[in-house]
C-alpha cells in the first residue's frame, strides 16, 4: 500500500523563503574560504590504488612466460568490441611447458578508443594473463597510437607474480605417468632415463 | 553648458569610448571572475594556467572564439542566426547611455556630466531598449531550427515579458518619491538623502530578482538551462556568435548591476558625502565617485555569481507563480504604500 | 510394429530400433551420447545415454544399445538417469584436463554442454590429475591430446567400420589407457579428418584448422562442397569474410556424416584476397559493368561462329540464364569444361566439379575434340580453356573471378563470384540436386554472375529465385528431387 507522507507544514517565517536563502547565501560565502582540493595534475599526481581501473594489459609471470593463452573470452565479453585477438600457436622452443600450453596470442589488438575500463576482461580471463591497470595517462597524436597491440599491452601489463603456475613442471608429471611421449618416439629420440 | 558644437561632440565621443570599453573589459573579465568564484565557492581553483592566477584567461578565451570556425549549420535561417548574437548584445550596450557613472566633471572650465545621454526620460528608456534584448534570444531560438533552441527561446520570451512588469512597477515607487525620472537626478538625491534600498526596501527586492531573470541568471536561467535544454538558444552557436552572446548576457550583467547602484545604492555616492564635498573635491571628486561607483557595480556582480552557487533553478511554473503572483503584487503594494507615505 | 511410451509419450516403431534412435527420430528428444554415432554404429562405453525402463531404477539401460520393446515404459529425465549422468559426468571429468581456453573443441563441445546440464560446479577430486600425451601428432592433419579424449572409441571405430583399416588404437588398460599411433606411423587415410569430427571433445584437433579462431566468432552456412562431383554437404565456417573451415554435414543420401580432406582443404581455394577481379575490364583497362556487357553484346553480334564455354562449377540457375541470352543472341554452341582428379570408391568422383550432371542436364556439351573453328569465345566461370578452342579467335571473353594468364588475351573480362558465394542448385554425381548457399560475401564489384546474363538479356528477374523455379521445371526429366540434409 503507498504510503502517505504528509508535506511539512511551512511556517509563514518559512514561507518566506527569504531567511532560507540568506542562510544559503552565508553557506556559500564561508564556502570560499574553505582550503582547495583540487589536484594540479601534471605536476601532482593521484595515489592510484591496486584496484584502479587503468588501461588493460597483458602480463607475464615470474618466468617470463606470457600467460595469455589467446582463449579469446575476453574478446567475447568486451562490451564494446575492444579486443581483437589473432589466436595462434605458442612458438615452438618456448621455455615452459609448451605441449600442455599450446596456444598463445600471436597478436593482441585493445582499442583503447573503444575501451570503456570496465574490467571485464580481467575479470573473465582464466589464465588471469591481462589485468587492469594503474595506466591512466593516455596520449596519442593518431587513432592508431591508441590501439594497443601485443607489445605495448606487456609493457603496460609488465611482470606478474604467480603464485600457482598451473602449467609448470607438467611435462615432467607426464614422463613420471609411465606414457610413452610419441612426440620422442616420433622423432626417434627415446632415451632411457 | 557649452554651447560649442565641436566641445559637445567631443566630450561625448570620450564618455562613450570610455563607458563602452570599461563595459567590454568588464564583460570579458567577468566570466573570469566567475570561474573564480564558483571555483572558490567549490573549493576548486579555477583558472589559474594562463597567465598570473589565470588573469589571461579571457583573452585565451577570446583567441580560441575568434580562430574558431565560423559555422553555420545548413538548417538554420540564415539571416534571423547571423542577427540574433548581435540583437542581444546591441541592447545591453544601448542601455549605457543613461547610466550615470560619475558626478559631473569640469572639463576646461565647462561642466560636464558623466553619462551619455542624461535623458530626463532616462528609467524609461532603460525599459524600452531592455524589452528589446529578448528579440535576440528568441531570434536566435526560432532560427536555429532545433527544438531545444526553440524551447529556450519561447522560456525566454515568456520570462523577459512577465519580469519586466515587475522591473518597470518595483521603480515606480523611487519615482513618485523623487518626482522625476531622470537618473542623474535620482542619484543626487540619494546622495544629499537616503539610499533608495533604505526608503523602498520592497521595491529594491523586486528589481533585484527581476534582474537576475532579465539577465538570465540563475535560479532563472531557463533560456539555457543546460541539462534540459542543452543550452538552450544558443546550442547552434559557435565560435564568435556565440561569444556576443556570452558578451551580451555579461553587459546585461554589468548594465543591471549599474541600475541596481544607480537606483538602489546611491549611484557615486560615498557614505557621509554630500553633493557638496563631491563638489568641492573637484575632478578628484569625479574619480572618487567613480571608483564608488564600480564598487558597487562589483559587489552587485560579486552577488550574482554567490547567488548562482547558491539557488538552484527555478522551475518554469514556480518561476511564472513567483513573477506574476508574488514579485506583480508586492510591486503593486509598494507603489501604494510609498503614495501614503508621500501623501503632500 | 511395437509400441512403447517414451517420457510418457506413445511411440510406434519398427521391431530392432534402439530407444535412442525412437526418443530422437519419433519425439526429438536428445539423449546424451559420446560413444554412439549413427554412422559408425554402436559401442555402448561412454555410458551417459543411460534411461529408466520400466520404473527400474535400480538398473539403467544404455538407450544407445537398448532396442525397444513391446509395451515398455522409458524415462530420459527421471531422477535415478539424471543422478547416474551426473555421476559419469564426474567421472569423465576427472582426469579430464579442463583445457577449455585453449581447446578448439570449447563451443561446439558435447563434455562442455553435457557439464552444464549434468556437471557439478566445482571437483572432489583431491588427488593429482593423470597426465597424458598431448600435442601428438598423429599425422600432419590431425593432432591428438590424450588427456581430453575420454575413450570412446569412436575414432578407432570410424576407421575400423567406415574406412576398414586400423591406423590408430588404444593402448594401455584402465586409468592409462590413451588412443595411440599403430606401428605404421602417421595416418595416411584420405579421410582421415573425420576423426576431427566425430570426437566429442578437443582430443582430436585439426592441425589446418587449429587455433585459428573461435567457432562462436564464426559465421556458418550450410552448403555443398565444390570439390567433385559427390557434393558432399558441408557446413562453411568464415570469420570476417574469410573461409576458415569445411566440415561435413549429415546427408544419408550423399555422404553421410563424411567428406574426404581434399575436399575439407579446399576451402583455401575460395579465398581469394586481392587476386579477385573487382568490376570489368575491356581490353584491360578498368570499365563498369554496364559498359563491358555492352561491349560484349556488340562483340557477339549476330552470334554467328560464337561458341560459350561454362564452368561446371556455375550453378544451373546462372547456367540456364547463361543459355537463355546465348539462345537470345544467336549462339547455339553450348560447352562446359571439365576437370578431373583421383577418385575412389568411397566419396570422391573422378569429376573434380560440382555441376557436370546439371550442365548436362541444360543442354551444354562436352568440348569435342575436333572443335570448329570460332569467331569469338565466351567463358563463363572457372574453367580451364582447351588450347585448340583458342585458335583463330576474333575476341575473347572471360567471366570469372580472378584473371589468369589468359586474362591478358581476352578483350571483356567481367568478375564472377566463387563456388562459396553463390546460391543456387547443383546436381550431383546421382542427379540430386541440391541447394548451394553463400557462406562469404565477395564485397564490391561483384555481382552475382546470373545477374550478368540476365542484363545482357534485358530481363528483370528479380532475385535467383525465380530461376530456381524454372531451373526445377527444366530438370523435370533428371531426379529434380532437392533433399534436405540433415546436420
Ligand atoms: S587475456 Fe585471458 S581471457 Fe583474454 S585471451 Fe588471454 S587468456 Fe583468454
Ligand atoms: S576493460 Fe572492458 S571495455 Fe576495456 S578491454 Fe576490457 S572488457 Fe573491453
Ligand atoms: S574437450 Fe571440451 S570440455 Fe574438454 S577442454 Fe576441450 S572444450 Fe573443454
Ligand atoms: S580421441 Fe576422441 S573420438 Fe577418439 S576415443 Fe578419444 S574422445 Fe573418442
Amino acid at each position: 500500500m503507498a504510503k502517505v507522507v504528509d508535506r511539512h507544514k511551512l511556517t509563514w517565517y518559512e514561507e518566506l523563503y527569504l531567511p532560507a536563502i540568506a542562510s544559503g547565501l552565508k553557506r556559500t560565502f564561508r564556502q570560499m574560504f574553505q582550503p582547495d582540493i583540487t589536484l594540479q595534475y601534471p605536476e601532482e599526481r593521484p595515489q592510484i590504488y591496486d584496484d584502479y581501473r587503468g588501461a588493460p594489459g597483458l602480463v607475464r609471470d615470474q618466468d617470463g612466460r606470457e600467460k595469455c593463452v589467446s582463449c579469446q573470452l575476453c574478446e567475447y565479453i568486451c562490451p564494446p568490441k575492444a579486443i581483437v585477438i589473432v589466436p595462434g600457436e605458442a612458438p615452438e622452443g618456448a621455455t615452459y611447458d609448451y605441449s600442455h600450453i599450446e596456444k598463445a596470442p600471436r597478436e593482441f589488438f585493445i582499442d583503447m578508443l573503444r575501451c570503456i575500463y570496465c574490467g571485464y576482461c580481467e575479470e573473465i580471463c582464466p589464465e588471469q594473463a591481462i589485468f587492469m591497470t594503474g595506466e591512466y595517462e593516455l596520449n596519442a597524436g593518431s587513432r592508431q597510437e591508441l590501439v594497443h597491440d601485443k607489445k605495448r599491452l606487456y609493457e603496460i601489463g609488465g611482470l606478474r607474480p604467480d603464485p600457482i603456475q598451473k602449467w609448470k613442471g607438467k611435462d615432467d608429471r607426464l614422463d613420471a605417468g609411465g606414457f610413452t611421449d610419441l612426440r620422442k618416439r616420433g622423432a626417434g629420440a627415446e632415451e632411457g632415463e | 553648458m557649452s554651447d560649442n558644437l565641436l566641445f559637445i561632440i567631443g566630450t561625448n565621443l570620450a564618455k562613450i569610448i570610455l563607458f563602452t570599453h570599461l563595459v567590454l573589459i568588464f564583460a570579458a573579465y567577468m566570466p573570469w571572475v566567475e570561474r573564480k568564484v564558483s571555483a572558490w565557492m567549490q573549493d576548486r581553483v579555477g583558472p589559474n594556467r594562463v597567465g598570473y592566477a589565470g588573469l589571461l584567461q579571457p583573452i585565451a578565451d577570446a583567441l580560441k572564439f575568434i580562430f574558431k570556425e565560423d559555422a553555420i549549420p545548413g538548417h538554420v535561417e540564415k539571416v534571423l542566426f547571423v542577427l540574433a548574437p548581435a540583437m542581444t548584445v546591441i541592447p545591453a550596450l544601448l542601455i549605457l547611455a543613461v547610466i550615470p557613472f560619475a558626478p559631473p566633471v569640469k572639463v576646461l572650465g565647462e561642466s560636464v556630466q558623466m553619462v551619455i545621454a542624461d535623458l530626463d526620460t532616462g528609467i524609461l528608456f532603460v525599459f524600452a531598449i531592455s524589452s528589446l534584448s529578448v528579440y535576440g534570444i528568441t531570434f536566435a531560438g526560432w532560427a536555429s531550427n532545433n527544438k531545444y533552441s526553440l524551447l529556450g527561446g519561447v522560456r525566454s520570451s515568456a520570462q523577459m515579458i512577465s519580469y519586466e512588469v515587475c522591473l518597470g512597477l518595483s521603480v515606480v515607487g523611487i519615482f513618485m518619491a523623487a518626482q522625476t525620472l531622470r537618473l542623474t537626478d535620482i542619484v543626487t538625491l540619494q546622495v544629499d538623502g537616503v539610499w533608495n534600498i533604505f526608503t523602498q526596501p520592497i521595491g529594491a527586492l523586486v528589481f533585484i530578482v527581476a534582474a537576475f531573470a532579465e539577465t538570465n541568471r540563475l535560479p532563472f536561467d531557463l533560456p539555457e538551462a543546460e541539462t534540459e535544454l542543452v543550452a538552450g538558444y544558443h546550442t547552434e552557436y559557435g565560435s564568435m556568435k556565440f561569444a556576443m552572446f556570452f558578451a551580451g548576457e555579461y553587459a546585461a550583467m554589468f548594465v543591471f548591476s549599474a541600475l541596481v547602484a544607480v537606483l538602489f545604492l546611491g549611484g557615486w555616492d560615498v557614505p557621509f558625502m554630500s553633493n557638496a564635498t563631491f563638489a568641492a573635491l573637484g575632478n578628484w571628486g569625479v574619480v572618487i565617485g567613480m571608483l564608488s561607483f564600480l564598487t558597487k557595480v562589483c559587489a552587485f556582480l560579486f552577488f550574482y555569481v554567490w547567488v548562482r552557487w547558491t539557488i538552484p533553478r527555478f522551475r518554469f511554473d514556480q518561476l511564472m507563480h513567483l513573477g506574476w503572483k508574488v514579485l506583480l503584487p508586492l510591486a503593486l503594494v509598494n507603489v501604494v504604500i510609498t503614495g501614503l507615505w508621500n501623501l503632500p | 510394429m511395437i509400441t512403447l511410451t517414451i517420457d510418457g509419450r506413445q511411440v510406434e516403431v519398427a521391431p530392432g530400433t534402439t530407444i535412442l534412435e525412437a526418443a530422437r527420430d519419433q519425439l526429438g528428444i536428445e539423449i546424451p551420447h559420446y560413444c554412439y554415432h549413427r554412422d559408425i554404429g554402436i559401442d555402448g562405453n561412454c555410458r551417459i545415454c543411460l534411461v529408466e525402463v520400466n520404473g527400474n531404477s535400480a538398473k539403467l539401460a544404455i538407450s544407445c544399445k537398448q532396442p525397444c520393446g513391446d509395451k515398455m515404459d522409458v524415462q530420459t529425465a527421471s531422477p535415478a538417469v539424471v543422478a547416474a549422468r551426473k555421476g559419469v559426468m564426474e567421472f569423465l571429468l576427472i582426469n579430464h584436463p579442463l583445457d577449455c581456453t585453449i581447446c578448439d573443441q570449447a563451443g561446439e563441445c558435447p563434455l562442455q554442454e553435457y557439464s552444464y546440464e549434468y556437471g557439478s560446479g566445482d571437483s572432489r577430486f583431491v588427488e593429482r590429475k593423470r597426465n597424458k600425451p598431448k600435442h601428438v601428432e598423429f599425422s600432419d592433419k590431425v593432432m591428438f591430446d590424450g588427456e581430453r579424449c575420454i575413450l570412446c572409441t569412436r575414432c578407432t571405430r570410424f576407421f575400423e567400420t567406415v574406412r576398414e583399416c586400423r591406423p590408430i588404437g588404444v593402448e594401455n588398460m584402465g586409468g592409462k589407457s590413451t588412443i595411440t599411433l599403430g606401428p605404421n606411423g602417421p595416418i595416411a587415410d584420405p579421410y582421415q579428418m573425420n576423426i576431427v569430427d566425430i570426437c566429442p571433445v578437443g582430443a582430436l584437433t585439426s592441425r589446418d584448422f587449429r587455433f585459428k579462431q573461435r567457432v562462436w566468432f564464426m559465421d556458418f552456412a550450410d552448403t555443398v562442397c565444390a570439390g567433385c562431383a559427390r557434393g558432399c554437404n558441408i557446413t562453411a565456417g568464415a570469420y570476417q569474410g574469410k573461409l576458415l573451415r569445411f566440415v561435413p554435414r549429415r546427408n544419408p543420401e550423399v555422404n553421410k556424416s563424411w567428406m574426404c580432406d581434399d575436399g575439407r582443404l579446399s576451402y583455401k581455394d575460395h579465398n581469394l584476397g586481392d587476386a579477385r577481379l573487382r568490376g570489368a575490364k575491356i581490353a584491360g583497362e578498368p570499365a563498369s559493368i554496364d559498359d563491358a556487357l555492352a561491349k560484349l553484346a556488340e562483340l557477339v553480334g549476330d552470334g554467328q561462329g560464337v561458341a560459350v564455354l561454362a564452368s561446371t562449377k556455375d550453378t544451373c540457375e546462372e547456367l540456364l540464364a547463361l543459355k537463355t541470352w546465348a539462345a537470345s543472341a544467336g549462339v547455339t554452341t553450348l560447352w562446359h569444361g571439365a576437370a578431373t582428379w583421383s577418385g575412389d570408391d568411397f566419396l570422391r568422383c573422378e569429376d573434380a566439379t560440382p555441376n557436370t550432371a546439371g550442365a548436362k542436364a541444360l543442354g551444354y556439351e562436352p568440348v569435342p575434340a575436333q572443335a570448329p573453328a570460332l569467331r569469338g569465345l565466351v567463358v563463363a566461370g572457372d574453367v580451364d580453356v582447351p588450347p585448340a578452342l583458342l585458335a583463330g579467335l576474333d575476341f575473347l571473353v572471360l567471366q570469372r573471378a580472378t584473371e589468369t594468364e589468359l586474362s591478358a588475351g581476352a578483350v571483356v573480362l567481367l568478375p564472377g563470384r566463387t563456388p562459396l558465394e553463390k546460391k543456387g542448385t547443383w546436381v550431383n554425381v546421382d542427379g540430386l540436386a541440391q541447394d548451394v548457399r553463400p557462406a562469404v560475401e565477395p564485397g564490391p564489384g561483384v555481382p552475382e554472375d546470373w545477374t550478368l546474363w540476365r542484363d545482357l538479356l534485358g530481363e528483370s528477374w528479380p532475385s535467383v529465385k525465380s530461376l530456381t523455379l524454372r531451373v526445377r521445371a527444366e530438370l523435370g526429366g533428371a531426379d529434380g528431387r532437392l533433399v534436405a540434409s540433415e546436420s
